[in-house]
């Protein structure tokens, strides 16, 4: 009898395997679905996990059409109360995989995030697939996902600081070497004694610890950035099925010059521009890289630290901001 | 303009070695035609690029035609007298095997293989190398290898990304990037394609096509009600030549 609040996803599935490879169809049967007292909230789950391991979203759109909201409380209920037992099987992880999607790609449920960012964690110390996991996470257009992987830096288990630094490559100080180098190969290292003989004899052994020890110091680097930026993030259209580093958000300097925060989405700034700020900005556009670089983490370090200064320092000509700046040239972005 | 050794090359003195509508010829005519300066401190190292290219183009055509097929990296295959499948699709160099016998093999005995675009992409530039590379000098810098996708590359493959390059040559590998992907199809989030030249590309899973050809293809996988279409991403993903020259010349 499964009609029981306490009644997981991964029950659900399993019996509904069973089912099925005794040549019962679940969902066709009243028989079935009567005996197993199934409620709405499993039923709707049956359908769901029938439509998407057809790999079609019109077979979703038809499950979802008729109940569209209580199809999204079934796709969480599927992922909350399933992904403990993630690894039970390949088909099972890849519908988890599916409704963690559905719900960040079609019902943008934030909610969501910290549980899609365990399984790629544990999936990875496992060396288990976690590229569809990855895109989806990424795929919510919002910098506050940054903090659920930034927060792994500190873990003491260094595959979470591994896969850590791989997400974060983008941000300064986390990846020195772009990620590009054998020590990535490190993954395999604990199951492939070959691979790490291999690397010794050619890298040096220096490579296999790149994130050994230095975690904290670099979740410390990532506070930083994220603190100083997040107003000013937007998504690229970057990620890891193009190439190895991708820039998956990167930082509007117009934004930061301004001090006006952006759509996370496009990068436009969230409200119209004064007359005043269009003429900074139009001074600004005409500055060489390193001196926007300058004068927007100037900027961004005064709107910060004294509001009224820096009321004063963006009125003045845009030479005179940049002297201003120099003399007191505060850290990189 | 191409620059070696301190002197710009004029386009007769080194085109006329190569036949109008080889590979070479073709990616010669766009360096010497742009205002980019292709720089090199000897003939041989442009000479091996110019090769290496070619022998990019090869490999496509040769995996195009050979029987490897396009499969997700949850279902991937591999000869495992070479390779062993890793729990997450990737296929690791078995200890013992040569690694320029692995990497033919997969040109060869294609039906025991079957992955993802990325990693496609991946074994095209090894096929490359393996090609230009003399036997010895590939086995001793590759002596390891993990075809997966492009989280994990070799270092001494050299692969560079350019997000703004001035020009396209044949050799350089794209991406089509679909945004509105359907979400229960997250494998055609994109394509990786090789430029075969001519406005031609191999991408795997896909075929060989003009750019529309790939649009067209993505754009079938999108979300219900989507009007944003796929497209060409102007950067490019290459291997590091003169990098890869220096283990030869």
């Amino acid at each position: 009898m499964i009609n029981d609040n306490s009644v997981k996803f991964s029950t659900l599935y399993k019996l509904y395997s069973e089912a099925k490879s005794r040549g019962i169809s679940p969902q066709r049967n009243a028989l079935f679905t009567k005996r197993m007292h199934l409620n709405s909230l499993h039923k709707r789950a049956l359908k769901i996990l029938n439509a998407v391991r057809t790999r079609k979203s019109s077979k979703f759109e038809q499950v979802a059409s008729d109940d569209e909201y209580n199809t999204y409380l079934a796709l969480k209920w599927m992922l909350e109360t399933g992904y403990r037992d993630d690894g039970l099987s390949k088909d099972y992880d890849e519908v988890l995989d599916a409704a963690a999607a559905l719900l960040i790609k079609r019902y943008r449920d934030k909610n969501v995030l910290p549980l899609i960012a365990d399984l790629m964690f544990s999936r990875y110390r496992e060396g288990r697939y976690i590229y569809d996991l990855i895109w989806a996470y990424f795929e919510y257009d919002d910098p506050e996902s940054l903090l659920y992987i930034g927060k792994r830096l500190q873990s003491s288990n260094s595959k979470d600081v591994e896969l850590a630094c791989k997400l974060l490559c983008f941000i300064p100080g986390i990846c020195d070497n772009k990620g590009d180098s054998p020590a990535q190969f490190a993954k395999f290292v604990d199951r492939h004694d070959d691979v790490k003989r291999n690397i010794v004899d050619n890298i040096g052994d220096g490579l296999l610890n790149d994130n050994d020890g230095d975690g904290p110091a670099k979740y410390a680097i990532f506070m930083k950035w994220f603190n100083e930026n997040k107003n000013y993030l937007y998504r690229t259209m970057e990620s890891f099925h193009q190439f190895n580093s991708p820039q998956i958000y990167e930082i509007s300097l117009e934004a930061k010059y301004l001090c006006i925060p952006v759509s996370h989405k496009d990068g436009k700034f969230k409200r119209q521009l004064t007359e005043h700020e269009k003429q900074c900005l139009s001074a600004f556009m005409n500055m060489d890289d390193n001196t926007k670089v300058l004068l927007a983490n100037y900027s961004n370090f005064l709107f910060r630290q004294n509001y009224y200064e820096w009321n004063v320092w963006i009125h003045y000509p845009i030479y005179e901001q940049i002297r201003i700046a120099t003399a007191a040239r505060v850290g990189g972005i | 303009m191409i620059y070696i050794a301190g002197t710009f090359i004029d386009s007769s003195s080194i085109a006329e070695k190569y036949p109008s509508e080889s590979i070479e010829r073709k990616a010669l005519n766009i360096m010497l035609s742009s205002s980019n300066i292709y720089a090199y401190n000897m003939l041989s190292e442009l000479e091996f690029e110019l090769n290496l290219r070619k022998s990019i183009v090869s490999a496509a055509m040769n995996l195009h035609r050979s029987r490897f097929s396009f499969r997700l990296f949850r279902e991937t295959k591999c000869n495992e007298k070479y390779w062993e499948r890793t729990e997450e699709g990737g296929f690791l160099l078995k200890d013992g095997v040569k690694p320029s016998e692995a990497i033919k093999d997969i040109f060869v005995n294609s039906s025991l293989y079957g992955t993802e675009c990325a990693t496609a992409m991946v074994i095209v530039f090894y096929g490359a190398i393996v090609n230009v590379f003399p036997e010895e000098v590939f086995d001793r810098v590759f002596s390891y290898i993990y075809l997966m996708d492009w989280m994990y590359l070799d270092r001494r493959l050299g692969i560079e990304y350019i997000r703004e390059p001035e020009d396209y040559l044949p050799g350089d590998c794209r991406y089509f990037k679909n945004p509105d992907v359907d979400p229960l199809t997250p494998h055609w989030q994109g394509e990786n394609v090789i430029d075969l030249g001519d406005g031609l590309y191999y991408g795997h899973g896909m075929g060989i096509g003009r750019d529309q050809y790939f649009i067209d293809t993505l754009n079938k996988y999108r979300i219900s009600g989507s009007e944003t279409s796929a497209y060409l991403l102007r950067s490019v993903t290459r291997l590091n030549f003169k990098r890869l020259a220096m283990y030869v010349l």
